[in-house]
């Protein structure tokens, strides 16, 4: 029904041409993004982060599909250096930056990411320590639309890698001293979001973990700020 | 491409009404760990129609969905005032992870957007979204859905095989991760309206206990569905 439209799309096309050559926002300027980040758990530590700039070519994971090696490394065990050693590795990444350390709850940490493509999106990662294999995460998220000086507040929820069991047994918890990542599958081995942990408190006697561990979505807070 | 996209915007800003017809891609994917999705009714309606309202008194057709899983009461009730349905989409039960993509055509006037779907092991949980505004522009779209509870009947979380509207009791786990000879976790529901699902309970004994749902497994918050829509 749009066919005999095209006419005036080229028009319009033409036109915006027109205006975007007057924009001192040409396509071969330098994009560089301010990204700062609030933990809102209760009590969840999230370890150092993993954040990506990337184009769309690219996804750090797709929810209901297995996880790669590097986000389960993330999940499991709270090591971003696979995540972010196989981005960096791929085409369609513009930028990495890795985080100094963990974020306690409560706690804020700033990172800069930059490119001059004219579509960049964001994902970043980072483990809640006192779980099996949840973390929270944004998943490409277009910022093509941010113009210079201007911010955009996001929230991240938690999600479940799906490759390690939610026992909540200490000696599975980075958080507690346990093991971090290891190489099994034995949950579902695919990513949804996490259905929160349970705790001794609330029933599963084998749990390590109190009423405080407990969370709901979202558990980080991110403004990205376009600054160049 | 970002020049193209911006034209494209213009384009569809300055000729497309609401009222025209349109065919959409949908894709529904389960982001839950352990809860199955019974049959869709996916429907578009005017601006009047809903197939549940928050914190209004669930219809006897929405509850016979949100306590059996039965669509075609609501279905009908869509179809009275010309609205447009995809039953079933996903072929039968959409399991925890698992996606359904179909295409609903829209008649012109039909620009609202809802569905509803039960949320298996539960009492009356239901995921759903009421009339979301269809997009029109060209481009995809992603919205995330929360879990309701119908407030129709009291969430005891015993698995009896109660699918009908007023029976006590829940169908069936298709996972199949529950317990059973679960005493009841409560006989009342304070909240008799639509109301965003307070979660469930659950226990770790497979044989007894208060409840037959597996606290390990079922689980959840929200969102627990993401809808995808492809405006082309």
């Amino acid at each position: 029904m749009r066919m005999p439209l095209k006419l005036y799309a080229v028009a319009l096309f033409a036109l915006v041409l027109l205006l975007q050559g007057c924009s001192d926002d040409d396509n071969s300027s330098f994009r560089e993004y301010q990204v700062d980040l609030t933990n809102l758990t209760h009590n969840q530590a999230i370890s150092p982060v993993g954040v990506i700039l990337h184009g769309a070519g690219f996804q750090p994971f797709v929810l209901g599909m297995a996880a790669n090696e590097g986000l389960e490394q993330l999940a499991e065990g709270g090591d971003n250096t696979m995540f972010l050693g196989d981005a960096a590795a791929d085409s369609a990444v513009l930028d990495t930056a890795a985080g100094a350390a963990v974020i306690a709850p409560g706690g804020h940490e700033r990172f800069a990411v930059g490119d001059a493509s004219d579509s960049p999106h964001l994902s970043l990662a980072g483990m809640l320590v006192n779980t099996n294999d949840g973390f929270a995460a944004l998943n490409s998220i277009d910022l093509s639309g941010l113009t210079n000086g201007r911010s955009l507040t996001l929230y991240a929820n938690v999600y479940d890698s799906g490759t390690e069991g939610n026992s909540e047994a200490a000696s599975d918890l980075p958080g507690q001293g346990g093991e971090g990542f290891n190489t099994a599958r034995d949950d579902r081995d695919f990513v949804v979001v996490h259905p929160g942990v349970i705790g001794h408190d609330d029933g599963l006697t084998t749990s390590a973990l109190d009423q405080s561990h407990r969370f709901d979505n979202p558990a980080l807070r991110i403004v990205v700020t376009r600054v160049q | 491409m970002k020049k193209q996209l911006s034209a494209l915007t213009l384009l569809t800003a300055l000729t497309v009404t609401p009222v025209m017809a349109e065919d959409f891609t949908i894709k529904i994917t389960n982001l839950t760990h352990g809860i199955y999705f019974t049959p869709f009714l996916v429907a578009a309606h005017d601006m009047n129609t809903h197939l549940f309202v928050e914190g209004s008194s669930a219809s006897a057709n929405l509850q016979a969905m949100a306590e059996g899983g039965d669509i075609s009461g609501l279905s009908s009730d869509i179809q009275a005032v010309s609205g447009n349905v995809v039953e079933d989409p996903a072929g039968g039960f959409l399991a925890p992870g698992a996606n359904s993509s179909f295409t609903l055509s829209t008649d012109a006037g039909n620009t609202y957007l809802s569905l509803t779907a039960m949320l298996l092991p539960t009492n009356d949980g239901f995921v759903g979204i009421d009339s979301l505004e269809l997009p029109t522009e060209a481009g995809t779209y992603t919205y995330y859905l929360n879990a309701y509870d119908a407030g129709t009947e009291a969430n005891n979380e015993v698995i009896n095989g109660g699918g009908a509207s007023g029976t006590l009791g829940i169908p069936a786990d298709p996972g199949g991760n529950a317990g059973s000879g679960g005493t009841g976790v409560t006989t009342s529901e304070s909240n008799t309206t639509v109301h965003i699902h307070r979660g469930i309970l659950g226990d770790s004994d497979a044989s007894g206990g208060a409840s037959d749902l597996t606290l390990s497994v079922h689980r959840w918050l929200n969102p627990v569905a993401e809808l995808v829509i492809t405006v082309n």
